[in-house]
């Protein structure tokens, strides 16, 4: 077992497989996961607004925290599946609103794992919400992939969210 | 004859190569801004006649009374000139009977922007649109609600002889209640794109405000 470490990293692999929205650049999504705090991902109006983050490998997660602003009531899903479905429910926050600051809070500090988070923004306390950073502790999980992978049979096509940002980009 | 080959991710954008004329070019996306616009105002002014005419761009105009229970939901896209920017109108057309008074917020729950409709030959109308505005108003999360954009509409303007409402009342009531002042008639197709157009100009205007400010605190 390795040692705790920052998973959601676009530099460790890690990718923003849905966004429900995206406003500039069609990648704007990645800016969740670029490891900075002052570049950021908004929505572009009504909720809820989803978010998928995928990690290569299956992962041990200790703890997620989120760093966003107007964001009101917000869920987290884990999947394990090789490709974002079947998800499963971890937990529900409410945050607290703010005023020219960031929220910081903390989602989930259980360990868990999983190879997808989805995160659903369901209500903000504005029209419009951003994210600015969401921070996933915990450690690659090299030996428990096997047995993970064994409960992956026989998923059943056509399960939950699995639209690509490809496939939203080409409505336009 | 056009072969277009391979579409490919480039520097941030998607690109596209046109084998015909050996280029490659470059596909501009644009920003999809949704927004949730609700209608209200007392029964039989002309909302759904309102909402009708917009969506089939003055074609479609029905003749008889169609009750709407509870609401009926649209959605038109209406690009920003001057940028690369659409807006997605969701258009929550409501019941303006009283029996549908208690839902009518679960169904359009925290709108964007607001439109309440009056009927320009009738009195009751105009003065149960405060009535209308406050309920939405109440919906909407506190922060938003300042900023709220809104459109007052006076409807059946072609009724000339009938008409009891001026539009200096008209005007002076949007005022109050902090709404801008429209008038026209769905029956003619006259006045109808404008207030829609405001709307969604507003709410663009809303958004790059909303984001500046998440650039600030960034």
């Amino acid at each position: 077992m390795g040692e705790v470490e920052e998973l959601a990293l676009e530099s460790r692999g890690c990718v923003v497989s849905y966004s429900s929205s995206s406003c500039g650049s069609y990648d704007e999504c990645s800016k969740i996961i670029d490891g900075q705090r002052n570049t950021y991902w908004c929505t572009t109006g009504l909720y809820p607004q989803v978010f998928i983050l995928t990690f290569p490998n299956p992962v041990i997660i200790s703890s997620v925290k989120i760093r966003s602003y107007f964001v009101r009531l917000i869920s987290l899903e884990k999947s394990s599946a090789e490709s974002p479905q079947r998800f499963e429910y971890v937990c529900e926050t409410e945050l607290d609103v703010t005023d020219h600051c960031h929220q910081v809070e903390s989602l989930h500090e259980a360990k868990f794992i999983a190879r997808h988070l989805r995160f659903t923004i369901k209500s903000g306390y504005d029209h419009i919400c951003a994210v600015y950073r969401v921070e996933v502790h915990g450690v690659q999980n090299k030996s428990g992939g096997d047995e993970i992978r064994d409960d992956e049979t026989d998923i059943p096509e056509s399960v939950g969210l699995v639209t690509t940002p490809k496939r939203q980009a080409g409505r336009n | 004859m056009f072969s277009i080959v391979i579409l490919v991710h480039l520097y941030g954008c998607l690109a596209m190569y046109n084998r015909h004329n050996c280029v490659w070019m470059e596909i501009i996306m644009s920003n999809i801004l949704r927004t949730k616009c609700v209608i209200v105002g007392n029964c039989t002014v002309g909302k759904t006649a309102l909402s009708q005419t917009f969506l089939s761009d003055g074609r479609q105009f029905s003749k008889n009374y169609n009750m709407t229970f509870g609401v009926d939901l649209k959605v038109k896209t209406l690009s920003i000139p001057d940028s690369n920017d659409t807006v997605e109108l969701f258009i929550y057309d409501s019941s303006g009977q009283d029996v549908h008074n208690n839902c009518l917020s679960k169904y359009w729950h925290e709108p964007n922007i607001l439109m309440a409709v009056f009927d320009v030959t009738s009195e009751l109308s105009l003065d149960s649109v405060s009535h209308w505005v406050a309920l939405v108003r109440s919906t909407i999360p506190q922060k938003a609600a300042s900023t709220t954009p809104g459109v007052l509409f006076g409807n059946k303007t072609d009724l000339v002889d009938r008409r009891v409402v001026s539009p200096k009342t008209g005007s002076t009531m949007a005022e109050k209640l902090g709404l801008m002042y429209f008038e026209g008639s769905a029956k003619e197709n006259q006045g109808i794109e404008e207030p829609f157009f405001l709307l969604a100009h507003e709410w663009h205007k809303l958004y790059s405000e909303k984001k500046t400010a998440f650039d600030l605190i960034a």
